[in-house]
């Protein structure tokens, strides 16, 4: 009798436990991935406003031609990357460059007096700013999302499905320290 | 070590605890109003007729108790072009605490430097500020008040909290009203004495109950939580440390705060010796803020 409920109790136990664990990870993970693509409408929000920024630039003052190209050039490259899908840890390189181009603009456009009362470039600027507060705030919320299902995936018992399921640890979307720093000073 | 999900669950169960708690004091306080001032007997009838009022009003307070706070507090909702720079500090902490419906700002008129969030969960949230913290507190000030209050919303302290707004409210509203009438019976009939301490016995039990459940809804665990959760969503403990300061040097009290709604606010808005009564004294709604900027700057 015992042994009845026993042998017909363990598979459901073992049925069971697979099933809710596998649903957990396929939740977690979904939450990496819509993270993911709210990260990647900010950054074409950006990709959207660099011809603008670059073209108002040049209008009003003569900067420095090549930061101007190495901005767009970085932008080109950065959706290709974008529209073939490479990894957050690629895609997370060429945008802290991008944000370091920008910053690198920024201070050059305010060595000029006479931009402080351009209003659209003002308005370009606060524009590119508040894009780049978003970009950040997004990374933290998809961070947070992969350091929690990464760590799911590798407690036990959880390890023994992810493994056999073919659950992959994600990757994070790193800044490079330069764009941390400008984040604070931003305040 | 409690995390941000076990307060989740844990409030939501304070939540039914305190709608249960409610309909259970409301229907002995009725049974006791009934039997002592209306005549023997008529306690009963009174009593199925307060279940019933106390279960409506309890569950209608789910659903409206948010409306009622912010009608207290008098504050009005603001459009996105009035204020477009909190706006937009607001949208950025969405994006990070993951809250799909941005909540909707509310403006108290009001010089004093206060905010509280309300509403029954993330999706029907609304976060009030006052006319004083938008002037006096700069943006990163401002940004950390408001991740203070998001991380209410995003813990459900919302729900709970608002919810002990209306409840304790009407409690201690009845319990007066209630207690007035026997006075005025006491002048006129003579036999009752003994009953009116019956009564005040009854009262007596339940005020502390009452408090019991304020400071079950406002423990102070609650309040550093969500300073903590701030912190890890702006990544600025400082920026927190320094808007309590800026808030707790601010003696102005603000007027349309009660003790019903003290609880709510990110800062005690009585301020001793103004409009704070000896209740609100006694039991102290917030941490000291003197400690909680301790731990922020300790982060």
């Amino acid at each position: 009798m015992y042994e009845t409920i026993f042998l017909v109790s363990l598979p459901i136990l073992v049925i069971g436990f697979v099933w809710v664990t596998y649903n957990g990870l396929v939740t977690l993970r979904m939450r990496v991935k819509e993270a993911w693509s709210d990260i990647d409408v900010q950054l074409k929000k950006r990709y959207d406003l660099l011809p603008d920024l670059i073209e108002t630039v040049r209008k009003a003052t003569k900067v420095d031609e090549d930061i101007l190209t190495k901005v767009t050039e970085l932008r080109t490259k950065a959706m290709e990357d974008a529209s073939k899908g490479l990894d957050p840890k690629a895609r997370g390189q060429i945008e802290s460059q991008i944000s370091n181009a920008i910053s690198g603009l920024r201070v050059q456009v305010e060595a000029y007096p006479e931009l402080k009362s351009h209003t659209e470039l003002n308005n370009l600027m606060d524009k590119v700013t508040e894009i780049e507060e978003k970009i950040a705030y997004s990374r933290r919320f998809y961070n947070g999302n992969v350091m929690s299902y990464n760590t799911k995936i590798k407690v036990f018992p959880n390890v023994l499905i992810a493994n056999t399921l073919g659950f992959n640890e994600e990757i994070f979307f790193e800044a490079e320290e330069s764009e941390k720093a400008d984040i604070k000073v931003k305040f | 070590m409690t995390t941000i999900y076990d307060q989740i669950s844990s409030n939501k169960r304070e939540t039914i605890v305190i709608m249960f708690a409610f309909v259970i004091v409301v229907t002995l306080l009725a049974f006791f109003f009934g039997e002592v001032f209306v005549g023997e007997g008529a306690g009963y009838p009174i009593m199925i007729f307060a279940v019933l009022f106390s279960s409506v009003s309890s569950v209608s307070s789910y659903y409206f108790s948010d409306k009622i706070a912010l009608k207290i507090a008098g504050a009005k909702k603001v459009s996105r072009e009035t204020l477009p720079s909190v706006y937009g500090v607001l949208d950025n902490l969405c994006i990070g605490a993951g809250l799909k419906k941005i909540p909707d700002l509310y403006l108290i008129d009001d010089t004093a430097t206060n905010a509280f969030a309300t509403g029954r969960d993330p999706d029907h949230a609304v976060v009030a500020v006052t006319k004083g913290l938008v002037e006096k507190l700069n943006k990163r000030e401002i940004e950390a008040v408001l991740a203070h209050e998001l991380s209410h919303v995003k813990n459900y302290d919302i729900r709970l909290m608002t919810i002990v707004v209306v409840l304790v409210g009407s409690i201690s509203m009845m319990a007066n009203i209630f207690l007035r009438g026997g006075f005025r019976r006491n002048d006129r009939g003579k036999d009752i004495g003994g009953m009116i301490v019956l009564v005040g016995v009854v009262l007596l039990i339940l005020s502390p109950i009452i408090a019991q459940l304020i400071k079950l809804a406002v423990s102070r665990n609650r309040e550093y939580l969500a300073d903590a959760s701030a912190a890890l969503l702006t990544r600025d403990p400082e920026g927190l440390a320094l808007a309590l300061e800026k808030i707790s040097a601010d003696t102005e009290a603000l007027e349309v705060a009660n003790e019903a709604t003290a609880h709510m606010y990110i800062s005690n808005p009585l301020r001793k010796g103004k409009n704070s009564s000896k209740f609100a004294n006694l039991f102290e709604t917030h941490p000291p803020v003197l400690e909680r900027i301790k731990r922020l700057r300790s982060m």
